[in-house]
């Protein structure tokens, strides 16, 4: 017997053995009459009323296949037509308009499932939809940047590159990249109509926090729309550079000039004859011995040398070398010569092979020639490149536990000085020696994922830290709570709703050094990016609650008052039958 | 009856009405006209009443009287029967001309419609049309601009205006400038007169001197002028205070005043341009920069010069150098050449031909002639000076086109007189050796002959002294044939004589004048040849009393050699070939080698020297970061945090701004006029006047522009790396 025809199942055998006793009963009560039409009538009336009562009992269920409530929410920027069309096919649909951080399922409201349109639900309030099946339709036009990448946190003298996506730009929209005391430094027109990437790039110059804005103009030059770019510039921090060599070259004399100039601590021992040196120190307070020891190498973040110096150190001093780079993090640069190409280093497998070019241009833009050893790097699975065009690396390095052991293929590069190609050089250089040089070990640091944060929306942050237990204080002294990841002990996350704007900045207690600096905006900014955020997050967060059986039959009680009724009636017709024809 | 005088009475009035529309017409189109003219729509309110005025008193619309009304009527409707007037007239009428009167009424009543006042509307009404189209266009095309423009500058632009330099004493009233005076005077040798002008931005010559008068409508403890961070305190003569000073470099200056109740006031920032008198300009035309002739052509050339110059020419001349022979004889000489034309002191632009005929100078084939233009400018007091581009002139050498070394110069016919000495000792002492060997006649002969040499050079030797030959002996032959020898010199072609060959250079002062006086080369006095001998300057007394001492000695060698005493001679000789060498040496000029050529050495003891008492070499310094613009650097980053956050500007912050203001100074002076602005609205903020974020803006916006260039270099770069990082790298290196 199928199971759900009845509610009360169990009750079925007893209740039918009575009610066929009780017709059996009417029936032997009315025996008498057997031979009048009116018994067969009432015997039939009889059957009927006590099936009645035997169903109230019972209490039987009917398949409805009835549609569930749909609630259709609607957001930001939903389209109308889309919207007119699901009306057409559904009658009653129940229509919610969609107030960020406010509840969505009041209580008035009885959807059993959700259809979201437009741009969709605020990561905070999605909570509030865990419950019930929801499909997320989108479907909602954007137009504007809808994705954008730059580092919000960088260093003087790098270039600022920002790029992005911009959606459905109408063409001759022009994108200028705006710097402080409104000054445009670069700008791009998107002509295709269609989605276009951008770039666009300016010096950075000067330390501080500053806003620099991405201004859209459409074609007759008006300005439509404006975004903040908040970027907090740092200074240069110099490095502390050894450099070893065994014989005075051009070559490493200019690039001791060349970063004493910059700024950078340098140390110079260059050998003169058996065990005396010339030691030369540029803007260092003290004069140190410059020896191989633990202790004096672990002071330097890089450390240059040439081959002959290498291969003249000691066993011993090879193996300190070793652990400095691979514990310590040193960068170690060999200065390159015919015979660091040709011969094996017992610093890192740098192999090389022979080509035919002595000459080779890094700026394909500029006429520059640089000078190189008729060498190039045979390429290795672990080697990076620190300079390099089209794969073909010029300058490249080899990870060795945390530091770096590498060298160019470039000859004479103090040449380009002479040729009055300074600037060259010393970009050249630059690059090279900050890629090699060992990475300042930070404890602990904050991430957020947006770079721009909006007055009175929450944001969470995450800091990783080797602070047993961190504490992190906002700028205006309020002790921000954290928690712990469950698996990752150093990974905590937190959440502030900041209600001013302008920059702002998190602390960590007794770390101070470590802080992050975050603009709060007015909500009004990089709403095409917004959006298209909310959208891809809605997308992924209700993936897997699609309602595909729309239509869910259920069995239901059928309502027990026709079965009074039928029972009523019948016994009404019982009792009223033998006074009508027997009076 | 009446109604016929009403008739003409309501026509008077219309015709009254026109003649005030006319007026009304004409008045507002002269008006607008003014008006556009002035561009000052104010001004055409007077002009437009006065107008009126002078219309109502030329048409005198009140004046029209009924009467000529009347005979106008009269005269336009024939059936009035020239009547009209007895409308006028009322009492004292006859019957008839009641009847009359009655007559006209009604006529007049019926052709009342014919009536029309003759005043030509239209007229006025096109003149003022055209009045005003006039009026636009002059003002839309601003033909009469100048006017406006100087009416603004004089108005607001000029005058300086003084701020307080403490916010707080707004309430009191300033003591306000009532004359403002700036003389620029320029150096005298441009004959341009003293300026006076009232604007305070300069920019003139350098050299040229300026001189401010400031008037101030009430008593002032002091005033001051400020300029690249000094202060200088302005002279009160009479009731003006003034200064003065002389341009020599751009640059800033303002004003500052302290009045009686010890309030300060400062004034914006006026920029002071200085340039430089450029030197003058050459342009040589209608030659080419080589000419070629051959040798049978007419050397003749002319060429025309143009010279300008910012101030005035002082002097143009044309230097021509002809260069004579090759190689290492090469000779030159230098000549002046004027133009035709003399040149007008204190002209701009100067046009000048010239013609030279190259026979003039003398040359021969293969001969060179260069020349230049040069100009001078009246500036002082060192005037400036330009050259044009050198021109060259060749005559064809078509015979000697190649040098050939040919093989037979073995001969080495160097003259020697310093070996002869030296031939003379090694003959003497070969005699003394072979005395014993040979007779005594031969030895007699033999050291005669010596003495005879010794005396020959003695004699020459004695010509550079200004010795005369006075020996008797027929030494002509052997003189002239010296001298051919020296004219023969193959060699002379290739050196360059002040070494070696020097005693051509040793004679008398005297002698050289006399030669001068002789020769007639005409160029002598414009050349200063060192080919020839008789003007060198080499010699001192010294050198000269050597060789007299030499000469002294030549005699007693020669006589003992004439008395067959060689033995006795010899030790003079040594002497005599000793100053001999000396003088030779002491006009040698040495010039050291450079480079060195170390010895090679062997590779097994390389670095295997004792260096127990050297050191190492140490060297300490500090570079410290080049860092520039430090402080506009900062100012920038202040003004982000106080247009962004609008926060306060504090003391400190306008420390920064003073001293970024310092650095910008030195940035404007490289670009003139470029951050005039920037450092103007810089200086204001230092004064403590608040500013709109606008203004604020406009201040980053030019500091920023004002920042040079990055330098690359570079940089600690920071990364996070937890226990978990190096956990997952040891185990990756334990793996591999």
């Amino acid at each position: 017997m199928s199971s759900n025809i009845f509610l009360n199942e169990t009750l079925f055998w007893p209740i039918l053995i009575g009610a066929l006793l009780l017709w059996i009963l009417f029936i032997f009560k009315e025996w008498p009459d057997r031979y009048s039409k009116r018994f067969w009538l009432k015997t039939g009336i009889a059957l009927l009323t006590i099936t009645a009562l035997a169903l109230i009992f019972l209490k039987p269920t009917s398949l409805s296949e009835e549609k569930i409530k749909t609630g259709l929410v609607l957001t930001n920027g939903y389209d109308k037509e889309v919207l007119d069309s699901i009306k057409r096919d559904n009658n009653d649909l129940i229509i919610i308009n969609y107030l960020k951080g406010e509840s969505i399922l009041r209580e008035d409201v009885n959807a059993s499932s959700l259809i979201i349109l437009g741009e969709g639900i605020q990561d905070y309030d999605l909570w509030q939809l865990e419950n019930i099946p929801t499909q997320y339709l989108g479907s909602f036009t954007n137009s504007g940047v809808t994705s954008l990448y730059y580092k919000e946190k960088n260093t003087i003298g790098n270039k600022l590159l920002v790029q992005g996506e911009y959606k459905n730009a109408k063409p001759g929209t022009k994108l200028i990249l705006e710097a402080p005391g409104e000054i445009a430094v670069d700008s791009v027109i998107l002509n295709s109509g269609k989605d276009e990437t951008f770039q666009l790039s300016t010096d950075l110059k000067v330390e501080g926090k500053f806003l620099y804005k991405l201004i859209e103009k459409d074609s007759s030059g008006k300005k439509f729309r404006s975004n903040p770019i908040p970027v907090k510039i740092i200074k240069r921090l110099p490095l502390k550079i050894l450099i070893i060599e065994a014989f005075p070259t051009f070559e490493t004399k200019y690039l001791k000039n060349y970063l004493a100039q910059a700024g950078q601590e340098l140390s110079v021992r260059t050998q003169l004859t058996t065990r005396r040196y010339k030691l030369e120190y540029f803007n260092i307070d003290k004069k140190e011995p410059i020896s191989f020891s633990e202790k004096i190498l672990q002071a330097f973040d890089l450390l240059i040398m040439d081959e002959v110096s290498l291969k003249n150190l000691s066993k011993n001093e090879i193996a300190l070398l070793k652990r400095s780079i691979k514990d310590d993090g040193l960068g170690v640069f060999l200065q390159p010569s015919l015979n660091l190409f040709n011969s094996k280093n017992e610093l890192a497998a740098l192999k090389f092979r022979r080509d035919n070019n002595t000459k080779i241009k890094i700026d394909p833009n500029s006429k520059i020639q640089f000078n190189k050893y008729p060498y190039q790097f045979s390429s290795e699975k672990d080697l990076q490149p620190l300079i390099s065009i089209d794969n073909y690396k010029i300058a490249a390095y080899q990870k060795k536990g945390l530091g770096r052991v590498g060298t160019s293929v470039l000859e004479n590069t103090y040449q380009l000085v002479l040729d009055g190609n300074v600037e060259q050089y010393k970009k050249l250089w630059s690059k090279i020696v900050e890629r090699i040089s060992k990475k300042a070990r930070i404890s602990s640091e904050f991430k957020i994922d947006q770079f721009i944060v909006y007055k009175d929306e929450p944001f969470n942050f995450t800091l990783r830290t080797e602070v047993e237990m961190p504490f992190v204080d906002a700028q205006d002294g309020g002790r921000i709570p954290l928690k712990q990841d469950l698996n990752i002990s150093n990974l905590w996350t937190g959440k502030i709703y900041p209600n001013e704007k302008g920059w702002q900045s998190l602390t960590l207690v007794k770390v101070s050094s470590i802080s992050l600096e975050y603009y709060v905006s007015e909500k009004a900014v990089w709403k095409s990016m917004l959006a298209e955020n909310t959208s891809m997050n809605n997308k992924r967060y209700f993936k897997d609650s699609k309602n595909e059986d729309k239509i869910k039959s259920s069995r239901e009680p059928i309502d027990p008052i026709w079965f009074y009724g039928i029972f009523l009636l019948g016994m009404g017709y019982l009792w009223l039958e033998p006074k009508l024809y027997e009076a | 009856m009446d109604e016929g005088k009403n008739i003409l009475l309501k026509f008077k009035k219309r015709w009254q009405v026109f003649l005030w529309l006319k007026i009304f017409i004409y008045a507002f189109g002269i008006a607008i006209f003014f008006g556009f003219i002035f561009s000052n729509l104010i001004l055409a309110v007077p002009v437009f009443l006065f107008t009126i005025l002078i219309g109502s008193l030329v048409l005198k619309p009140w004046g029209l009287s009924l009467a000529f009304i009347s005979w106008f009527a009269d005269s336009k409707i024939r059936d009035l029967e020239y009547s009209s007037g007895l409308l006028l007239q009322e009492e004292n009428l006859s019957g008839l001309a009641k009847l009359q009167q009655q007559k006209i009424a009604n006529r007049l009543s019926l052709n009342q419609a014919e009536l029309k006042p003759e005043v030509n509307i239209l007229k006025p009404t096109l003149i003022s049309i055209i009045l005003i189209i006039i009026g636009v266009v002059v003002f839309q095309f601003g033909i009469l601009d100048l006017d406006s423009t100087n009416d603004n500058q004089s108005s607001d632009q000029e005058t300086i205006s003084f701020v307080p330099v403490d916010p707080l004493v707004g309430k009191t009233v300033p003591p306000s400038l009532t004359d403002q005076k700036l003389t620029l005077t320029y150096p005298s040798y441009t004959n341009i007169p003293s300026r006076t002008t009232s604007v305070m931005e300069i920019k003139a010559l350098k050299g040229s001197t300026v001189s401010w008068e400031l008037g101030f409508d009430s008593k002032l403890s002091s005033v001051s002028m400020e300029s690249m961070g000094t202060s200088y305190s302005m002279k009160l003569k009479g009731d003006k205070y003034s200064r003065g000073n002389s341009l020599n470099v751009s640059g800033f200056y303002n004003f500052k005043f302290t009045d009686t109740s010890g309030n300060e006031y400062a004034s914006k920032l006026y920029s002071i341009e200085v340039f430089e008198d450029r030197s003058p300009e050459i342009e040589i035309k209608t030659i080419p920069k080589f000419l070629t002739f051959e040798m049978e052509d007419d050397k003749r050339f002319s060429f025309n010069t143009v010279i300008t110059d910012d101030f005035g020419i002082g002097a143009a001349y044309i230097i021509a150098t002809v260069s004579k022979g090759s190689g290492e004889s090469v000779k030159f000489r230098e000549e002046k050449l004027l133009f035709k034309e003399s040149v007008k002191r204190g002209e701009k632009y100067l046009e000048f031909s010239k013609s030279i005929d190259l026979d003039q100078f003398k040359m021969e084939a293969g001969d060179e002639l260069y020349f230049y233009v040069e100009a001078l400018d009246l500036k002082q007091p060192i005037s400036g000076k330009a050259r044009s581009e050198t021109y060259f002139a060749v005559i064809k050498d078509t015979t000697n086109n190649q040098f050939e070394v040919e093989g037979t110069m073995g001969e080495d016919l160097m003259p020697d007189y310093f070996r002869s000495q030296r031939q003379l000792i090694i003959d003497t002492e070969k005699l003394i050796s072979e005395r014993k060997k040979i007779s005594k006649t031969q030895f007699n002969t033999t050291s005669n002959e010596l003495g005879f040499d010794q005396k020959a050079l003695r004699l020459k030797y004695g010509q550079f002294m200004g010795d005369e030959a006075d020996s008797g002996l027929d030494l002509h032959n052997q003189d002239t044939d010296d001298a051919q020898v020296e004219d023969k010199d193959p060699l002379a072609e290739y050196t360059h004589d002040h070494d070696g060959e020097n005693d051509h250079n040793l004679v008398d002062k005297k002698e050289s004048a006399k030669l001068d006086e002789t020769s007639k080369n005409p160029l002598s006095k414009f050349t200063h040849d060192h080919d020839n001998a008789e003007e060198s300057t080499l010699f001192t007394d010294s050198l000269k009393s050597k060789l007299r001492q030499a000469l002294d000695l030549m005699w007693d060698a020669e006589l003992q050699l004439r008395m067959y005493a060689p033995e006795k001679s010899l030790p003079y000789q040594y002497k005599i070939l000793q100053l001999l060498q000396d003088i030779k040496n002491s006009a040698r000029i040495y010039v050291h080698r450079i480079g060195f050529d170390p010895p090679p050495i062997k590779n097994e003891v390389r670095l295997t020297g004792k260096i127990d008492e050297v050191g190492n070499f140490e060297k300490l310094e500090n570079l410290g970061d080049s860092e520039n613009d430090v402080f506009i650097k900062k100012a920038i980053a202040r003004l982000e945090g106080i247009i962004g956050q609008s926060s306060k500007i504090t003391e400190s912050d306008k420390l920064i701004f003073e001293k970024a203001g310092n650095e910008l100074v030195l940035i404007a002076i490289e670009n003139p006029g470029m951050y005039l602005k920037t450092l103007q609205e810089l200086k204001t903020l230092t004064q403590n006047i608040k500013l709109s974020i606008k203004d604020l803006l406009k201040i980053q916006n030019g500091l920023i522009k004002a920042l040079r260039k990055v330098k690359p270099k570079p940089t600690k770069v920071e990364k996070y790396s937890s226990e978990l990082d190096s956990l997952l790298l040891k185990e990756m290196e334990t793996n591999e």
